[in-house]
């Protein structure tokens, strides 16, 4: 639909701001050439991008296609009302784009008006900052010390490696092993193997570390149980 | 029925910046909108809020997007 600048009523536009979420793993020419298609997918329907911001690498507050960060943009653009649906569409198809939302924020716009500064649509792209925190953990979880659920199984787990180890030492691993098998949860049997590898060198400081790493919940228990 | 006037709304009062005029609830400022989100990720109710309908609507509005966009958790299970 063509805009025709000789009729007196203009059609009035809406300014309209989409945030897409890239894969992390994209290199910077591939998030690119998503701008440039988006970009063009405007321009070929009449719009005005205003506003192009990348917000770089961040952190997701839950995982998306099993990434746990992703690059954020942030595109403000005039356009009619095709141009949300036609640019939506192009953004479901790229594989890079996970995610999108589209939210308007204003209607009645005259499209003569709109005033583009070029600083303000360039894509830069932002170096990655965030790294150290994803790899604390990352070690933290090689290491055993953060399993998902069995970490609640904790509490129940320690004072029973508490009680075989102190009975006694060639004990421990058989006991530590039956006394979760008891338990009516399957979980703590993953949980329970690293616990009974460090019981058996030394139980006195086995059981702080343990509990001290796994830290947040259980915190009144655990020194209990260790002492 | 008075169970629930006893603790009456000022438990988390609406922080000052909102009582602007000017102010709206943005679902791109997620350390603004933290603060009306239980430890769970949970929206907090109005009569903890002591907001307004309108600004309870928006401030759920806002924080709805947020979360489709992953700037905000569903639910945060720790």
């Amino acid at each position: 639909m063509a805009t025709s600048a000789a009729a007196p009523t203009t059609r009035l536009a809406r300014e309209y701001e989409t945030i897409y979420i890239l894969r992390p793993n994209v290199d910077n020419e591939t998030a690119e050439k998503v701008v440039d298609r988006a970009r063009d997918v405007v321009k070929r329907l009449d719009g005005t991008v205003t506003k192009l911001d990348n917000w770089g690498r961040r952190r997701l507050a839950y995982p998306i296609q099993k990434n746990t960060r992703g690059i954020f943009v942030y595109l403000k653009y005039v356009g009619f009302g095709d141009l949300v649906a036609e640019l939506e569409r192009n953004l479901r198809l790229l594989d890079e784009v996970v995610r999108f939302q589209t939210v308007l924020l204003r209607e009645d716009i005259d499209p003569a008006t709109v005033v583009v500064d070029p600083e303000e649509v360039q894509y830069l792209h932002v170096e990655d900052t965030d790294e150290p925190e994803d790899a604390e953990t990352e070690r933290a979880r090689s290491l055993g010390m953060i399993p998902r659920a069995p970490r609640e199984e904790r509490p129940r787990v320690a004072p029973a490696d508490a009680e075989a180890a102190s009975t006694a030492e060639p004990g421990t691993a058989s006991a530590a092993e039956s006394a979760p098998a008891t338990e009516p949860a399957a979980e703590p049997a993953p949980a329970s193997a690293p616990a009974a590898e460090l019981a058996p060198e030394s139980e006195p400081v086995a059981e702080p570390v343990a509990a001290e790493s796994v830290g947040d919940d259980g915190d009144g228990e655990k020194p209990e149980g260790g002492a | 029925m008075e169970g629930g006037s006893r603790r009456r709304t000022g438990r988390k009062r609406a922080p000052a910046f909102v009582l602007d005029p000017e102010f709206r609830f943005d679902y791109k400022d997620p350390q603004q909108l933290r603060h009306f989100i239980t430890d769970r990720g949970k929206i907090v109710p109005r009569r903890i809020t002591g907001l307004s309908a309108k600004q309870q609507r928006d401030l759920t509005r806002a924080i709805k997007r947020a979360r489709n966009i992953s700037l905000l958790p569903y639910t945060a299970t720790k």
